[in-house]
């Protein structure tokens, strides 16, 4: 059974400026999945599409062989769930409930949370190392503190699939490590497929089991070890200060 | 739970304040004489009871429309993502004005003098809502646009001035008769509503009231923005209208009634926010609405200057309370 599926798909704002071009693409079993591209190369316009965000110019996305875009699929919440840079308004609120917000697609007309609920908010928390947070505020949490508490908010939400969009983007370099790890843990002890898009490539190659390279309006997707064997990553970053090393797969600076 | 305390204590307050209310005044009613009215069939024949009556009918405005005014602005802070948004301020009581301009000062025009009295003052809430309806829909299209906060109360507050500036044109040709009724109509009346009008006030407050309960689960997803919110399933479109349709009726409805009141729209869920720190707008709502009963039955206390023969112009008193709280807001944001 195919947990995500996008055949022929064109994505972005206009239908005369697309973006990335025929992306066709099936995830059968879970994985962390890496998607790397430069900025404005459509990165964050594949997640807002694949989660129903935007509209695509063409082609389709199915979930669980379901197309999304048709009426009839119209809820999407309890399959996807995201995680965005985006910043909130209500800033004041707790960290529990924040993560508590993750359970309404669960609860009643009224947004009642139950005993299960309740049950799901402190595991997801639990899985991120936050419980110590749960009555923190969260305008008062650091930025790594602040991701981990989303990523609780997403497991919450219970969705087969997560979709990140740069979460590490403000995060010292430890803190990066500290939540590519977790959200390798999470695909290595859920049942989810974790995708993110990122600018760490070192750090994809390290954690990720498949990337998603955007480059000049094209989609190469494949596993880390393929796509280093096609010199497909090392024509990816193209830079005259850096290097792909094969044996250390990484990048690195060329010496003076 | 200390917040089952504060519920009861709420509730009370609000029934003291009320029954201060209809006993302070230009004439002393003492209390008994009100539970006695209240209690007791109400078909006698005194003159005092006819004042308890006209006071009756007053703060029960009071109550409504304190209470529909402070949800109306609770739901546009939410809406709009923006602490100091409210019907007067984004201008929605303004384009209700201008509604009500229209029907008086321009009605020379348009209207025949042989219709009745009660499809007069329908009318004059039909035009109301008109302008809140309109007025809004700007505000709403220009906020898709512009995401900046202080833009959107910028842009409100251009279509207010436009809104007064067509007002102003049409006092300037209209009769002195005319342009009294509409003056005095803008500073803002509570007594001016007799059984009839309250029932209507109270069937499109209790449908707002409910239709707003309906929208409370989705605008609690809101509070972590539009895409999060549609990610949990929530139709922001569909929200957004049903908040923009109920908040112009019942402004429009309310302005038409008791004239443009301002500030409690905007201040009273702020005040409710102080009291109980959450930020579920579940628990926000119940006690923006108590509150601001609350609060305009107090602001119309004041304006009836116990003890003297006088009354202020309940905008005045609304002014008076509302404007510190803003500038309070914006330092506070600082």
């Amino acid at each position: 059974m195919s947990i995500l599926k996008l055949t022929n798909l064109d994505i972005g704002y206009k239908e005369e400026n697309v973006l990335v071009k025929d992306i066709n693409i099936n995830i059968v079993n879970n994985k962390l999945i890496c998607l790397l591209g430069c900025n404005g190369a459509g990165k964050s316009t594949l997640l807002k599409t694949i989660s129903k965000l935007m509209k695509p110019i063409n082609g389709k996305v199915e979930l669980s062989g379901n197309d999304i875009f048709l009426k009839k699929n119209n809820n999407i919440s309890k399959r996807i769930s995201i995680v965005l840079t985006d910043k909130i308004y209500e800033s004041n609120m707790t960290v529990y409930e924040l993560v508590s917000l993750g359970r309404q697609p669960y609860t009643d007309w009224f947004g009642n949370i139950r005993d299960e609920d309740r049950l799901k908010i402190l595991e997801s928390l639990a899985i991120t190392d936050s419980i110590d947070l749960k009555d923190k505020k969260v305008s008062e949490l650091s930025d790594g503190q602040a991701q981990k508490v989303w990523i609780s908010r997403a497991l919450a939400q219970d969705t087969d699939i997560i979709l990140l969009d740069e979460p590490t983007s403000h995060l010292d370099f430890r803190n990066k490590i500290k939540i590519f790890n977790l959200l390798k843990n999470i695909v290595l002890t859920t049942d989810k497929t974790v995708i993110i898009s990122t600018h760490e490539v070192n750090l994809a190659l390290k954690i990720a089991e498949e990337l998603w390279l955007i480059r000049n309006d094209k989609m190469i997707e494949g596993k880390v070890d393929k796509l280093i064997d096609n010199e497909d990553i090392s024509g990816f970053v193209d830079s005259e200060y850096l290097l792909f090393n094969k044996e250390l797969k990484q990048f690195i600076f060329k010496k003076d | 739970m200390p917040r089952t305390y504060k519920i009861v204590l709420v509730l009370i307050s609000l029934l003291s304040v009320w029954i201060l209310n209809i006993s302070l005044g230009s004439v002393n009613i003492p209390f008994s004489e009100i539970f006695d009215y209240l209690l007791s069939d109400m078909n006698k024949e005194n003159w005092e009871y006819t004042i308890i009556e006209y006071r009756l009918l007053k703060s029960i405005t009071a109550i409504l429309v304190g209470s529909g005014l402070s949800v109306c602005g609770l739901f546009m802070q939410n809406i709009f993502q923006n602490p100091l948004a409210g019907p007067y301020v984004l201008g929605v009581s303004s384009g209700s004005s201008l509604g009500v301009a229209v029907f008086i000062m321009g009605s020379a025009f348009f209207t025949n003098s042989l219709l009745g009295q009660t499809i007069n003052s329908l009318s004059m809430v039909l035009s109301s809502c008109l302008g809140a309806l309109g007025v809004f829909a700007l505000i709403m299209t220009t906020s898709i646009r512009v995401k900046n906060t202080l833009s959107v109360l910028i842009v409100g507050l251009m279509f207010s001035s436009f809104a007064s500036a067509i007002v102003n044109v049409l006092s300037f040709f209209s009769e002195s008769e005319k342009l009294q009724q509409f003056v005095f109509w803008t500073f803002g009346s509570l007594s001016d509503l007799d059984w009839n009008d309250i029932y209507i006030l109270l069937g499109v407050f209790v449908l707002s009231i409910l239709l707003f309960i309906k929208c409370l689960k989705p605008m609690n997803s809101l509070k972590i923005g539009e895409n999060y919110a549609q990610s949990m399933g929530v139709s922001v479109k569909t929200l957004r209208n049903t908040v923009f349709f109920v908040v112009s009726i019942l402004t429009g409805v309310i302005t038409a009634y008791v004239g443009p009141i301002a500030f409690i729209g905007l201040a009273v869920p702020h005040l409710a926010k102080l009291l109980v720190k959450t930020t579920d707008i579940r628990v926000l709502f119940l006690y923006t609405a108590i509150l601001g009963a609350i609060v305009l039955l107090v602001c119309d206390t004041i304006a009836q200057l116990p003890g003297s023969q006088y009354s202020l112009p309940i905008n005045a008193v609304t002014s008076l309370f509302g404007a510190p709280i803003v500038i309070f807001l914006i330092l506070k944001k600082q």
